[in-house]
């Protein structure tokens, strides 16, 4: 039964995961490339500051994952996800926010994203997380498991 | 309507006959009335009862009405009460007058009327009513009023504390937003080729960021509703953190106070995280240093028992400082309460250590003695003990096996499961809880029947083709199916939540049947 686990048919596993980033805090942004380009499986293709930019950027630079910040001005970004999800499905969005709720996750998740990220969590927790999701995975980051099992219904005895 | 409240109408005459028609007649009014013999036994009476009419025969041995008035009038208790004088004789214009300086409402002259008699009684009978009414309710006006001050002064509390609240979490997300980069940058410089003296400094960068990162954290935990609150599954084990943390605490020390501890290794580890647990004992040995400026041996002691039931954990910091007055003690939790300059505190430190334990569920405690130092006591709810024999009970988590080819479904059931802490099974010989299948003409609907069929705990969860629903369950004899059949696009919040109930369900008759 084992076929299926954790091989992606589309990914050839030699090559470089593709990445783009967007964010609208350039600092943030820069380092990001930064970190993904001194990881020898990684690269980042393409970085957006600005919501409305991102589809077409996506689109055109088709990447293996979309890191993309939670909390961008004037978009709703779980939106965007969505519109990723159905018209670009080869894409895997991981949502990536200093806030990390129950409600956003399951939005997120529900959106279609591929995981929710902390960004209060270890750098290398989050590189690991994104080649992870790479690899097919749903990741979620620590705190973000962690606040999403406390929002679980109570199990019986 | 409610009965109304009887007032006391009193009758003063030395003749007995004139009291007693002059009751009779009043009797109708239905109200108390009581008669008095003379001047000095109505004084009496009026000590005791208050009064809402009083009717004066003017003319009476030893004291007469006019004198009995004038007693009555210098005395501010009787100011309510209504004064008829009655009179068969001094009825001249001059005594008329007499009797209305000294206060009377009327003067009837005898032979009585009794009609009129009655009507002018029962109309001051009624204004006395009115006016305790309105006394009543001005009384109550002035306990609500008062009522509104104080709640209007939590309100200002509450509100102080929110804007704390909002502004800490501002700046504590901000702070981790722009550590974020700050992080990774260091991350970038690790892995870079670096002379020994600056990989002393990226060590010495990063264990400041991680330092100002808990800070970041704390901030946001002063929050109302915080991120952070929902991830609070924390413990801590006591020890452990001293030794953490210790150079961090033992720096807020300083040179002119001795810091002890007394932390003991048994303790249960208590449910607060490192972080929230270094602000809260990093404020207090800081607030007792700055106590303890200008004692001669100042010491600062911090200790932790465990209290004989396991539930609680009470950690103390203590200083022999000069102590705090009755109303620091009473305030010092309060936000922006210091005694210090403000050059030397916000008067936060207090709230958030308060804030950081209450959050956690825990409860702290203020000890002051002028002279002798003050306590600060914590009692923090302690995690459960893990069973020794490591549980005969159901863990909940489970063993699942996973048969599933759409790999984004496959992903979100895995990371449920795992999420869950179940365990995936790697092949069919496993003894599993739960079977997930997809259906694809591989009798996957039959697979997961034989599979509930073999164990009676067992649940079997089976996905098929797009737009059914959400879910259908098959009814078995009338019991509920341990089949349950969700369509393959379900969300993955509906999905996690069935997965959980399904998984639990299974657990339940796994422990029932074990």
């Amino acid at each position: 039964m084992n076929q299926a686990t954790n091989v992606d048919s589309n990914l050839d596993r030699h090559r470089r995961l593709r990445i783009v980033c967007i964010d609208d805090n350039a600092m943030i942004a820069s380092a990001l490339v930064r970190r993904l380009e001194s990881d020898p499986t990684l690269t980042c293709v393409q970085v957006v500051q600005e919501g409305n930019a991102s589809f077409q950027v996506v689109r055109e630079a088709s990447p293996d994952i979309v890191l993309m910040d939670v909390d961008m001005p004037g978009v709703d970004t779980f939106a965007i996800v969505e519109r990723f999800a159905s018209e670009l499905p080869d894409v895997r969005v991981i949502m990536f926010s200093g806030h990390v709720n129950p409600e956003f996750i399951d939005r997120a998740l529900d959106a279609g994203a591929w995981g929710y990220l902390s960004k209060n969590e270890d750098v290398v927790d989050l590189i690991e997380a994104i080649r992870r999701a790479g690899q097919g995975e749903i990741v979620l980051s620590k705190e973000a498991q962690t606040v999403q099992r406390s929002a679980l219904p109570k199990r019986g005895p | 309507m409610a009965p109304k409240e009887k007032v006391n109408i009193l009758l003063v005459d030395d003749q007995p006959t004139k009291l007693l028609s002059l009751e009779t007649i009043l009797a109708d009014l239905d109200e108390n009335v009581i008669k008095a013999n003379s001047a000095d036994e109505a004084l009496r009476f009026l000590l005791a009862e208050e009064c809402a009419v009083l009717l004066v025969d003017v003319c009476m041995p030893k004291m007469d009405g006019f004198e009995l008035a004038e007693l009555i009038r210098t005395h501010p208790r009787f100011g309510r009460t209504a004064i008829i004088f009655i009179s068969a004789v001094y009825l001249t214009d001059a005594d008329l007058l007499r009797g209305y300086d000294l206060g009377a409402v009327d003067y009837i002259p005898v032979p009585i009327v009794p009609e009129v008699l009655k009507a002018k009684v029962s109309v001051f009978a009624e204004l006395f009513r009115k006016t305790s009414e309105l006394r009543r309710l001005n009384g109550e006006l002035e306990r609500r009023l008062a009522e509104l001050d104080r709640s209007n002064e939590r309100l200002r509390f509450a509100d102080r504390m929110a804007t704390i609240g909002t502004l800490a979490a501002g700046l504590g997300h901000d702070m981790g937003n722009l550590l974020l980069p700050v992080r990774m940058r260091l991350d970038s410089l690790t892995g870079c080729d670096l002379a020994s003296e600056a990989r002393d400094d990226v060590a010495a960068i990063r264990e400041a960021t991680e330092y100002l990162q808990r800070l970041a954290r704390s901030l946001r935990l002063l929050a109302l509703d915080t991120d952070v609150e929902h991830s609070v599954e924390p413990s801590t084990n006591l020890g452990q953190w001293w030794r953490e943390t210790e150079v961090l605490l033992r720096n807020a020390v300083g040179r002119n106070a001795e810091l002890a501890v007394c932390i003991p290794e048994h303790l249960p580890e208590v449910r607060l995280d490192k972080a929230g647990l270094t602000q809260v004992v990093f404020n207090l040995i800081q607030n007792a240093h700055d106590a303890l400026k200008g004692v001669a041996d100042g010491k600062i002691v911090v200790s932790a028992v465990g209290s004989p039931d396991e539930q609680w954990v009470v950690l103390d910091v203590a200083d022999n400082g000069p102590g705090m007055s009755e109303e620091a003690c009473r305030r010092c939790l309060e936000p922006f309460f210091t005694t210090k300059t403000r050059e030397l505190g916000t008067g936060l430190g207090l709230a958030l250590v308060n804030g950081i334990i209450k959050r956690a569920n825990g409860k702290v405690y203020v000890e002051s003695r002028i002279g002798r130092g003050t306590t600060f006591s914590m009692e923090l709810p302690a995690m459960r003990q893990a069973t020794e024999a490591g549980g005969d009970a159901p863990t909940g988590a489970g063993v699942a096996r996973v048969v599933l080819r759409t790999q984004r479904l496959r992903a979100h059931v895995v990371s449920i499961l795992t999420g869950l802490d179940c365990a995936i099974a790697v092949d069919d010989s496993a003894e599993a809880d739960l079977l997930v299948i997809e259906e694809d003409g591989n009798g996957a609907l039959s697979a997961a029947g034989d599979f509930t069929e073999r164990h009676p705990h067992r649940h079997a969860i089976v996905f098929s083709g797009e737009g059914q629903g959400e879910s259908a369950e098959f009814e078995q004899n009338g019991q509920p199916s341990r089949v349950i059949r969700l369509d393959r696009s379900i969300r993955p919040s509906s999905l996690r939540v069935r997965i959980g109930e399904t998984l639990a369900s299974s657990c339940r008759g796994r422990g029932g049947h074990a």
